[in-house]
């Protein structure tokens, strides 16, 4: 219960459809989701193989508690070997589809090899096929959703889908589902391009079931109860995480012209607030309204316009209608990170960062390294076609515009930055950590995130571990090495296997989170079998990780995270002190100097 | 002595002195602590509650001891994560 019980294997290259049954050993040990199916990952690819070779596998995976009655529900992964890192990926998107397959009566859905020719899964209920999609290759995400519904007479049917990015394997490639919800990082979804599959469309009708309705529905009342009046909640409807842009700046953490700096002179012109009133010779406003997820009670997401007038979408009719708005991360990277005050513009290389399944954060941290390239005069405009000096709105757009298409300079932005920063000689100027770009958040000003980041299992990641009230409080680093592992198992197990979002943290806690998973599931669950579960999930990703060839060397930041002063804000002065946290990781994790797990805590958990 | 504040990413209720954009000013007694404006200003009860004064960080267990001076800068920030 909890469970549908039914795991789909496609073999691609056979283009075959195979059911089989879900391995509840497996399930008991890591939960769902992200756990499960990196030991499904393990088990059923070597971690050695590079992540666009046949020989990866791609997985679509569900929680426990995905398309059930608990508070955000909505949530899936896509798990897999990164085009990014190379390392293990976890990428979790929210809308609808997961919960659609779910649905349908599968609780993952098994990738492996290449199909001969473009395809896209279509699964409906019991009925799984793969079908023809060469006549929807070549066409973005905007294009196909529409298409794959009405090919199946159905405007019901959930999409998840690459658009041109994933099909010319631009590294940092999303999956893309319901035109605008993304399982954004690490570059799944060249790795569903480098497949040649282009959607996984669901259709289900089948419920969701749990072990004690009661115990389970009595579970849900309360975490409602708690979510509802909770002024987090209200800041999340008013405000969505754009509201973190001001937070950020004022407090000297925000990544700013490719971290040069960490404060933006433009945030009034960026920020929640300005997203909310008037702009431009028309008088737009940004911000349209907000859109929930499948069972969410918060509605964080943004639904946005831009001036019909801006030079962004002259003759351009499918950007003036509203779509995917600005949320913190795509706003800091979009405009802090590469110095662009143009909401309009923004909004724009947003909108096409979903039209063509990009990952925003990547984008933009690509796109900031190629500016201080241009800057320093390393690249130059004979190459690029546009000023890409930090700040130019054209460069931000046009780049967008060749990055999704794969053409012109764009095409080198979509290396990422590491690639691109080697290829031309200046590899300090890469803001990643295991290949993949900083979220928004300077790791000098946040020395836990600095931790949270360095030893990310995906790399750079600000979803992985949860000291923002720490790092807010003091850029000390006593205490933070705890925190951040702490938070890392607990989140592991708690949102990112279960089914359930993040955004419900600061509301709902660990214990209301496990008498959820305790009603849906037949064994027992508590907070304590959360945070067990979340360290076995944490060294299975790592294990993988060091089978893939990652070690210490990679658990590092950037030189200028490391060696160049924040220039302003709270932590002027400061470096990243990585050094001083590392070692106690290490320690409290049970791993070795080398930043292996030790035999007695792979016995521990079951691992060895 | 008065108190210059500056909320960051208001969402609240209209708090008199503060204006829509969360900037403001507060007239408080002499001698008052980060706490008491903070009580004053309504989000002392949100956990988290992270403040800066002068641009300076004042952690939450200082709040109550923190006297502040005529003229000074509360910066408030909301417990919020990005996603």
């Amino acid at each position: 219960m909890g469970w549908a019980g039914k795991v789909l294997r496609v073999k691609l290259t056979e283009g075959t459809c195979e059911s089989e049954p879900l391995n509840m050993a497996w399930a008991e040990q890591f939960l769902g989701q992200r756990g499960l199916a990196t030991k499904y990952l393990i088990e059923n690819m070597d971690p050695s193989v590079d992540a666009l070779d046949p020989g990866n596998v791609l997985i679509f995976a569900n929680g426990p508690l995905t398309g059930s009655m608990a508070p955000t529900a909505g949530r899936y992964s896509v798990i897999t070997k990164g085009a990014l890192t190379n390392a293990v990926a976890c990428s979790n998107s929210g809308g609808k589809v997961g919960a659609e397959i779910k649905l349908a009566g599968w609780d993952m859905v098994i990738i492996e090899g290449k199909s001969p020719k473009p395809v896209y899964l279509w699964i409906d209920d019991d009925h799984v096929e793969l079908r023809d999609a060469e006549h929807l290759w070549g066409r973005s995400v905007w294009d196909i959703e529409p298409a794959i519904k009405a090919e199946l007479s159905d405007p019901s049917i959930k999409v998840a889908s690459i658009g041109r990015a994933g099909e010319q394997m631009v590294r940092f490639a999303c999956v893309v589902n319901e035109l605008h919800r993304a399982a954004g990082r690490s570059g799944v979804g060249a790795v569903m391009g480098s497949k040649n599959l282009k959607a996984v469309a669901a259709r289900g009708s089948k419920g969701v079931t749990v072990h004690d309705p009661k115990k389970f529905m009595a579970a849900v009342a309360h975490a409602k109860s708690t979510l509802q009046p909770h002024p987090v909640r209200q800041r999340f409807i008013k405000l969505g995480t754009h509201a973190m842009l001001d937070v950020t700046h004022n407090y000297g953490s925000l990544p700013t012209r490719n971290e040069r700096d960490v404060q933006f002179e433009g945030v009034d012109k960026l920020n929640a607030a300005a997203s909310q009133k008037p702009h431009g010779p028309n008088d737009t406003v940004n911000l349209i309204t907000n859109k929930a997820c499948f069972g969410c009670t918060i509605a964080c997401g943004r639904i946005a316009q831009i001036d019909p007038d801006h030079f962004s979408i002259q003759n351009k009719p499918q950007y003036h209608t509203a779509s995917g708005g600005l949320e913190y991360e795509n706003v800091f990277a979009l405009g802090s990170m590469v110095g662009v005050d143009d909401i309009d513009a923004v909004t724009f290389a947003n909108f096409v960062c979903n039209e063509d399944g990009m990952d925003t954060i990547s984008f933009g941290g690509s796109l900031a390294a190629a500016m201080e390239l241009y800057e320093e005069g390393i690249i130059t405009k004979e190459q690029t076609g546009v000023d890409l000096s930090f700040g130019s709105a054209e460069g931000l757009v046009k780049m967008a515009e060749e990055c999704a298409k794969g053409v012109g300079f764009g095409a080198e932005i979509g290396l990422g930055s590491k690639r691109l920063c080697e290829k031309y000689g200046h590899p300090e100027f890469a803001m990643v950590v295991k290949g993949q770009e900083f979220p928004g958040y300077d790791a000098r000003a946040m020395q836990g995130m600095a931790l949270a980041y360095a030893t990310s299992n995906r790399g750079a990641c600000h979803l992985r571990a949860s000291p923002f009230a720490s790092d807010f409080e003091t850029t000390e680093t006593p205490g933070k090495a705890e925190i951040v592992r702490t938070t890392q198992d607990e989140r592991a197990a708690m949102f990112d296997s279960a089914g359930i979002c993040a955004f419900i943290a600061a509301a709902v806690n660990i214990d209301q989170i496990a008498a959820m998973l305790d009603g849906a599931l037949e064994t027992e669950w508590t907070a304590d079998r959360i945070r067990e579960t979340g360290e076995r999930i944490w060294n299975l990703e790592r294990i993988f990780n060091i089978k893939a060839g990652m070690g210490r060397k990679d658990d590092t930041l950037p030189d200028r995270m490391l060696h160049t002063p924040a220039p302003s804000g709270t932590a002027k002065g400061q470096v990243a002190k990585l050094d001083e946290m590392l070692p106690e990781y290490y320690e409290m994790r049970g791993w070795d100097e080398e930043g292996e797990p030790r035999g007695q805590t792979l016995t521990r958990l079951g691992l060895a | 002595m008065r108190i210059n504040i500056k909320l960051v990413a208001h969402s609240g209720a209209p708090i008199p002195g503060i204006g829509p954009d969360g900037e403001g000013n507060l007239d408080v007694p002499d001698g008052a602590t980060l706490a008491d404006v903070l009580s004053k200003l309504d989000v002392a009860k949100e956990k988290l509650t992270m403040a800066l004064v002068n641009e300076a960080v004042v952690r939450p267990a200082m709040h109550h001891e923190h006297c502040l001076n005529d003229g000074d800068l509360v910066t408030v920030f909301p417990p919020i994560e990005g996603g």
